[in-house]
């Protein structure tokens, strides 16, 4: 029987036959428990071994480099469609052939306090970043990564076109428009809809009452204007007099203002005011290219497809969204320069074609593939992506509640107003109120022809188009989104994902501002109103600062406001800060008490403001998000499909599938571990399974054997598929290196949470975990390594940024701070035990004291034997020796002849008396393994009974 | 040269013993030694001078002043013994006194004169009558005690010191390496010999002057003239202690067993290893005591009586 065998079965296995009490094995890393309640085998120091076969020490394998200096510290090795990829220095993704690095994206920043997180679905590659969910689909790809999940449509605007067409007289249908990505993997991702496209067949000319008679058969229109017809046009009557029935007629043009058709009946006037619209038109939509798109058409297959609802029933009928695609474009340069296209919708409505998947029939408009959630992490679960600790992008919803006046402008600044802040912060784009539209000079057009609700979602439209013409320079983009059941005038404005400007999301935030004219008073929520002091007319005279403004200020005595003023523009007379209203005198004139200096302001850059800050649109950080996406679809995320488990405050740190559940893990007390169960949206569930198991290291969950092994609160853990927490308490060989874990936390726990990693090695049933070593260290520079096989830890003083288990070499790929990655040697042979260069592996081992069964009483050692099992190329090894007597390490220099069997070795003088003997052994040579199953010793004792002669 | 000191012993005692230096068991160095020096006083002391053959034998001449009759016993005398009482005349002559009874002394004449008797009075002698002149010398053959064993190191945190050169002419040593801690002109010195023998060739020197101008080689002037048979080698000691055995090397063995014995029994408690200790040491004694008795062969043998020393 091997010397192993025997030492587990003495050690571990056979209650009944007990143990020699001179027989010492190995059952690894023992640091926790106190030596008293150590068993023999128990070790103090571990380094560079594993224990795979139970009760036998062996060298570990070493590690040759594979790619040298990719340029940064390798933060993540992957493992994608046979190909390693390492995400290296602060945001560069590259694969390694053959050792030889390329780079695929350089802009691949994780997010912040965490390290990129990947996950395959359908064939792409995942990965979180600071700017968001972006994708790879082939790693043969140029392209780089792209931002995952389909455009948002943009706006969008129609009218009716031509002189005939589908779309009846006085009818209206809507359009909704989405955006298509094809990917590399022949999937195609859709964005949200854009926001419903009006087209209305308008009456094009009226004639008043009187101006529409009969002659004979021959009706003569005098339009009150122009009215644009041709010969021939087939034109509808909308009339409610009956001497002139509505209905189409064909219509001969006499001049500009006039024209005629036939129709029998008597001769007559009209008495009422006549409409006329073409009989049937056609509709041209303009559909605005998102800059994502236009960003990445040249690499990536982007297209549009509109979808139209059926034309309404009756004249003031509002057109369903029930839409049917109509068109399909993939943009030409040219679009993409001119930032949108423009076609001409002749479908007949019986060939409309498929729904719109957010149709009433279909998924709902609440099923909108909105942009994808910034993650912190993802996983695949159930047929969907799920995205943890997420932020959604900054969104204001304003209410236009009535038409605001030619010459308001409001301003959209790129970041909030602060109470404090009393300098001029609209710096990003500014929007005028004006009679008419102007996109170059960012002038939305004020309706007044209609009744108020059509003025005022008129007036929004005008205000969402010109927005979204300047979307890129201000990244942000706006939607008309009052539906057909809505109050008009909603406009929902974001900002916009698809610029790709690096934005950080978590501090992103932008703020609407009136900063003249009556803009706050005509939206909800109110936003902060600026007043535009003119310079001429505002003076101070004793310490009474008598202001004019440049519109009705509409303030009241005891209103504190706010003065800002450009700092290039300061008035040292008119310093900035809050002011309180002293007097009104009149609309556009108020007072505030300040002491200084006689004076008239030097120029018109000071505005006063509102102190409310309203208007206000910040990141909807979701720290405790779990987003998921239709099934199949990992880039569908509608807003509803999402859980918030726990408290928002809390991260939810790191989400991993096991089986039939995905196990979140969160940080904080009390919040602990969730367990999504299902099989689709449709029936996901998460509930809390254990509290307690409050997480460490992110990046240290790791699948073996069964189980997630996680780095947490109470050392590591395992989590089986149902959910029940495995600790040192019910598994107790887990918690046999706490000590040293709870050491490490009390020292240096930031550092444990930004750096330590780890790798399930399935085949060789290790979970190794990597550990920083210190405060104030940037890596982990060693790993505790935990055997499933002999349940053992180990410990390896090597150090590792990243690693991966390589699934079809199945070797251990080590990413390093120095940005070389290694790869494990395992031919299997001596060579495997060196390490980079030929470097040698220092296995360095030390027992628990031995004791002899009795710890208090003084001991005569004679001799210790080694027992080596398969050392094979092993040509020798220091013993060390120290006791409680003499404390210092010694060591004796001991030759091995054979690879099995005991090798003896003598104690040292000074440790020869001892009631605890503490016995090591050490080998820093490459290319030999050592492997060893224990030691034997000889002793006498106890022998500190006092003798008398 | 085989090593002769106390490092030698020390391993000797420790491998005997299976010691390890160990302050926490009562085995460290210093304990060693202050344990072997009482088996050096007493065992291997008695063991030699029970061999009758002069070991550790000295002559302690002091001159008889005029009415001073008490003088004290050498103080490194062993037991405070001394082997006679002799006088020696100003013609080179000796006469041993003899020993009366103090409680007799009033029936005797005690008019100052040549001294013809003498008494024990605490640690010293005393002769009688009281003399009433000079020229002559009191002589006092006693058994000389071997120093105190002290660990042979050197340096300034070591024991003793390693004559490097001397000049006679100046009275001065030069060491072989910084002075001791504590080897001060406050201190008094012996000079022991470094080859078998080991003899003390001066005791209780008196030094006026440390030089440390070369710290690694410290000069000591001594107020006496140095001894004649100083040499390079030989030891600067602390007066009545030595970094080796006084004692023939073949003796060291014994000493160092004796050493185990009482380690082992003392703080050690090792019962099963004691008893083989005291059969070794019987084996050496049974071994060694033979070739060294007599000291001169060519003399009639003399019986010794093996239950001399361990009591059994």
């Amino acid at each position: 029987m091997k010397w192993a065998a025997l030492l587990a079965i003495l050690l571990c296995g056979c209650p009944d036959m007990g143990v020699p009490d001179n027989v010492v094995g190995v059952l690894g890393l023992w640091t926790d428990p106190n030596d008293l309640s150590a068993p023999r085998g128990a070790l103090h120091k571990a380094d560079n071994i594993v224990i795979q076969r139970p009760g036998v020490a062996e060298t570990r394998r070493g590690f040759t480099t594979w790619a040298t200096a990719l340029g940064g510290a390798v933060n993540r090795l992957i493992d994608w469609k046979d190909t390693v990829l390492a995400h290296y220095g602060a945001s560069t993704l590259a694969k390694i052939v053959g050792g030889v690095k390329t780079n695929l994206d350089t802009a691949i920043t994780p997010p912040s306090g965490h390290r990129v997180r990947f996950q395959e679905m359908g064939g792409s590659l995942y990965m979180t970043t600071e700017a968001g969910v972006k994708k790879l689909d082939l790693v043969t790809s140029s392209a780089g990564a792209v931002l995952a999940g389909g455009p948002k449509a943009v706006g969008g605007y129609g009218s009716p076109t031509g002189s005939t067409g589908f779309l009846t007289a006085l009818r209206s249908v809507a359009y909704r428009v989405v955006w298509t990505l094809r990917d590399g993997n022949d999937r195609f991702v859709t964005g949200a809809p854009s926001h419903r496209i009006v087209v209305r067949n308008e009456a094009v000319a009226s004639s008043d009452a009187g101006q529409t008679s009969r002659a004979g058969t021959t009706v003569t229109v005098n339009t009150a204007a122009a009215h644009g017809l041709s010969n021939g046009d087939v034109v509808y009557v909308d009339s409610d007099d009956a001497n002139f029935p509505a209905g189409n007629v064909t219509v001969t043009v006499t001049d500009p203002d006039t024209f005629t058709y036939t129709q029998a009946g008597s001769a007559t006037s009209s008495t009422v005011a006549i409409s006329f619209a073409y009989a049937t038109r056609n509709a041209s939509v303009t559909v605005p290219i998102p800059h994502l798109v236009s960003l990445k058409a040249g690499s990536y297959d982007y297209f549009a497809e509109v979808f139209r609802a059926e034309q309404t029933q009756d004249e003031d009928g509002v057109p369903s969204d029930e839409l049917y695609k109509v068109y399909e474009y993939l943009p030409n340069a040219a679009d993409r320069s001119a930032g949108s296209f423009t076609f001409t919708d002749t479908t007949p409505e019986l060939a409309l074609g498929e729904p719109l998947y957010t149709s009433p029939s279909q998924e709902g408009l609440e099923a909108a593939n909105e942009p994808l959630p910034v993650a912190k992490d993802l996983a695949a679960f159930g047929r969907s992506m799920w995205y943890a600790n997420t932020a959604r992008v900054p969104r204001l919803l304003l209410q236009f509640n009535a038409t605001p006046s030619v010459g308001t402008v409001y301003g959209l600044s790129a970041s909030r107003l602060e109470a404090d802040d009393f300098e001029m912060v609209i710096a990003g784009l500014t929007l005028t109120a004006a009679a008419s539209e102007n996109i170059p000079l960012t002038q939305f057009q004020v309706f007044t022809a209609g009744t108020a609700s059509q003025n005022i979602e008129n007036t929004a439209r005008s205000f969402v188009k010109v927005l979204n013409a300047n979307a890129v320079a201000s990244g942000l983009l706006a939607q008309y989104v009052s539906g057909p059941d809505d109050s008009p005038g909603r406009v929902l404005i974001e900002r916009n994902i698809d610029t790709e400007l690096g934005v950080v999301f978590e501090t992103e935030s932008f703020q609407l501002v009136a900063v003249y004219g009556n803009g706050a008073r005509v939206l909800s929520p109110v936003p902060p109103q600026f007043r535009q002091a003119v310079g001429a007319s505002t003076t101070r005279v004793g310490s009474t600062v008598t202001v004019t403004t440049s519109d009705a200020h509409g303030y009241v005595v005891g209103q504190q406001v706010a003065l800002v003023v450009d700092p290039g523009d300061a008035d040292p007379n008119f310093p900035a800060g809050l002011k309180t209203i002293a007097t009104t005198p009149s609309s556009t004139t108020f007072t505030y008490t300040e002491a200084g200096n006689a004076a008239t302001l030097a120029n018109d850059f000071h505005y006063f403001r509102d102190t409310h800050l309203g208007g206000i649109a910040e990141t909807e950080v979701r720290k405790n998000g779990w987003y998921y996406s239709k099934s199949d679809e990992p880039e569908s995320v509608p807003l509803e499909n999402a859980f918030f488990p726990g408290n928002p405050d809390k991260q939810l740190l790191r989400s991993v599938r096991l089986g039939t559940s995905l196990f979140g893990f969160k940080e904080g007390k009390g919040e602990g571990l969730w367990r999504a169960t299902g099989t689709g949206p449709e029936n996901f569930d998460v509930n809390q399974v254990d509290p307690t198991c409050e997480l460490i290291g992110p990046d240290t969950v790791a699948e073996l054997d069964g189980t997630l092994f996680a780095l947490t609160r109470k050392g590591v853990v395992r989590v089986t598929e149902s959910g029940l927490v495995v600790d040192s308490k019910v598994e107790p060989t887990l918690g046999l290196v706490l000590t040293d874990l709870l050491t490490l936390f009390a020292a240096a726990l930031s550092e444990v949470k930004s750096y330590a990693h780890a790798v399930a090695y399935e085949t060789e049933g290790l979970y190794v975990l990597w550990l920083p070593t210190a405060a104030g260290v940037t890596t982990a520079g060693q790993a505790y390594v935990y055997s499933v096989k002999a349940k053992a830890w180990t410990k390896w003083t090597r150090a590792a940024h990243s690693a991966l288990i390589h699934p079809t070499e199945d070797k251990l790929y080590l990413g390093l701070s120095n940005g070389n990655v290694s790869q494990e040697r395992k031919a299997r042979a001596a060579s495997d035990h060196q390490d980079e260069s030929g470097a040698a592996i220092a296995v360095d081992m030390e027992w628990a004291p031995f004791t002899g069964g009795t710890p208090g009483a003084l001991k005569h050692w004679r001799e210790v034997a080694f027992q080596l099992q398969d050392a094979t190329g092993l040509t020798g090894f220091n013993a060390t020796f120290a006791t409680e007597v003499s404390t210092s390490q010694e060591t004796q220099a001991v030759t091995v002849e054979a690879a099995d069997g005991p090798v003896r070795v003598g104690i040292p003088e000074d440790k020869l008396r001892s009631s605890r003997l503490t016995v090591g052994l050490e080998r820093s040579v490459a290319q030999e393994k050592v492997s060893v199953a224990g030691f034997t010793v000889l002793f006498n004792g106890p022998t500190s009974q006092r003798v008398t002669k | 040269m085989p090593d002769f000191t106390t490092t030698a012993l020390l391993a000797s005692i420790r491998r005997r013993a299976s010691a390890p230096n160990a302050s926490r068991l009562g085995t460290s160095s210093d304990v060693l030694l202050a344990m072997a020096t009482e088996e050096l006083w007493g065992e291997v002391s008695a063991l030699l001078r029970g061999l009758r053959a002069g070991f550790f034998r000295t002559d302690y001449s002091v001159a008889l002043a005029s009415g001073t009759s008490e003088y004290p016993v050498p103080p490194r005398a062993i037991a405070g013994a001394v082997g006679d009482v002799l006088v020696v005349g100003a013609d080179g002559k000796e006469r041993s006194l003899d020993e009366v009874d103090p409680s007799q002394l009033p029936e005797l004449d005690s008019t100052p004169g040549r001294p013809w008797a003498y008494y024990f009075q605490d640690d010293a002698v005393v002769v009688f009558p009281e003399p009433s002149g000079s020229g002559e010398t009191l002589k006092l053959p006693y058994f000389r005690r071997c120093g105190a064993l002290v660990e042979a190191s050197t340096g300034s945190s070591g024991k003793v010191g390693v004559i490097a050169s001397l000049n006679a002419g100046a009275k001065t040593v030069t060491l072989t390496a910084a002075q001791p801690t504590g080897f001060t002109t406050a201190q008094r010195y012996d000079f022991i010999g470094h080859t078998p023998g080991f003899k003390t060739l001066g005791m209780d020197l008196v030094v006026t002057n440390v030089d440390v101008s070369t710290p690694a080689a410290p000069v000591f002037t001594f107020q006496a003239d140095l001894p004649a048979a100083l040499a390079a080698g030989n030891y600067l000691c602390l007066a009545q202690e030595s970094p080796v055995p006084q004692v023939p090397p073949e003796f060291h063995q014994i000493l160092a067993q004796a050493t185990a014995v009482k380690c082992l029994s003392g703080p050690l408690g090792d019962r099963q290893a004691l008893a083989e200790a005291k059969d070794e040491l019987k084996r050496l004694k049974a071994e060694l005591l033979p070739p060294v008795e007599p000291r001169n062969e060519g003399e009639p043998e003399v019986l010794v009586n093996p239950y001399f020393f361990g009591g059994e």
